[in-house]
């Protein structure tokens, strides 16, 4: 069988990067959140719950296993159309008559999180239902 | 695609995690194969074929949409 105990520590090695990243983020966001502006931080809240998502996904993924290609694959190719989406919505909030004004490095923020949340969260949902 | 896995891995007298290292995949490939989620490869159809001694017929069975 491919590498069960490798996997099991990986979980909590992922568990406990999770859980130690996403109470700092949530700590260092949540008075911008509340007051309404951008959180610098927020890169560090999408690699916390990205951490927990892989913790849980620890013992679906393996390298050479062929069901964990199958998650995988199709993870991503839902993720190139949410960056899609995303890319447009941004465009829209963003442009002249958009509510939003962003500079270029927190759009580049906004686009890391979406990618570090989407890819293991569409790995989830395909990992319950494959 | 329905399958037999379950049925002749108990026949076999082989727990899912001797099936998964015999087969190389994780014990998670072989929860779905059971409970029919996922739908083998032909190479892993095979392997399994050889493992039961069965035909590849004898342990998927086809069911035209």
């Amino acid at each position: 069988m491919i590498g069960t105990k490798k996997a099991k520590q990986n979980q909590l090695v992922y568990l406990f990067h999770g859980i130690l990243l996403t109470g700092m983020g949530i700590y260092l966001n949540y008075e911008y959140i509340f007051n309404g502006e951008f959180p610098d931080a927020i890169m560090l809240l999408a690699l916390g719950i990205n951490q927990l998502m892989l913790a849980y996904l620890s013992p679906h993924l393996f390298p050479k296993d062929e069901r964990s290609k199958a998650i995988m694959g199709k993870a991503l190719t839902i993720n190139y159309f949410v960056l899609f989406g995303t890319i447009i919505v941004l465009f829209l909030l963003t442009g002249s008559f958009g509510p939003l004004i962003l500079d270029s490095t927190q759009v580049l923020q906004l686009l890391f999180c979406i990618m570090a949340l989407t890819i293991p969260g569409t790995m989830v949902i395909y990992s319950k239902l494959i | 695609m329905k399958n037999n896995i379950k049925d002749l891995r108990a026949k076999h007298n082989l727990t899912q995690d001797e099936l998964a290292e015999q087969l190389n995949v994780s014990r998670q490939t072989i929860i779905s194969l059971e409970k029919e989620r996922y739908n083998p490869s032909i190479i892993l159809a095979f392997k399994l074929s050889r493992i039961f001694n069965s035909q590849i017929e004898d342990i998927f069975i086809y069911e035209e949409e």
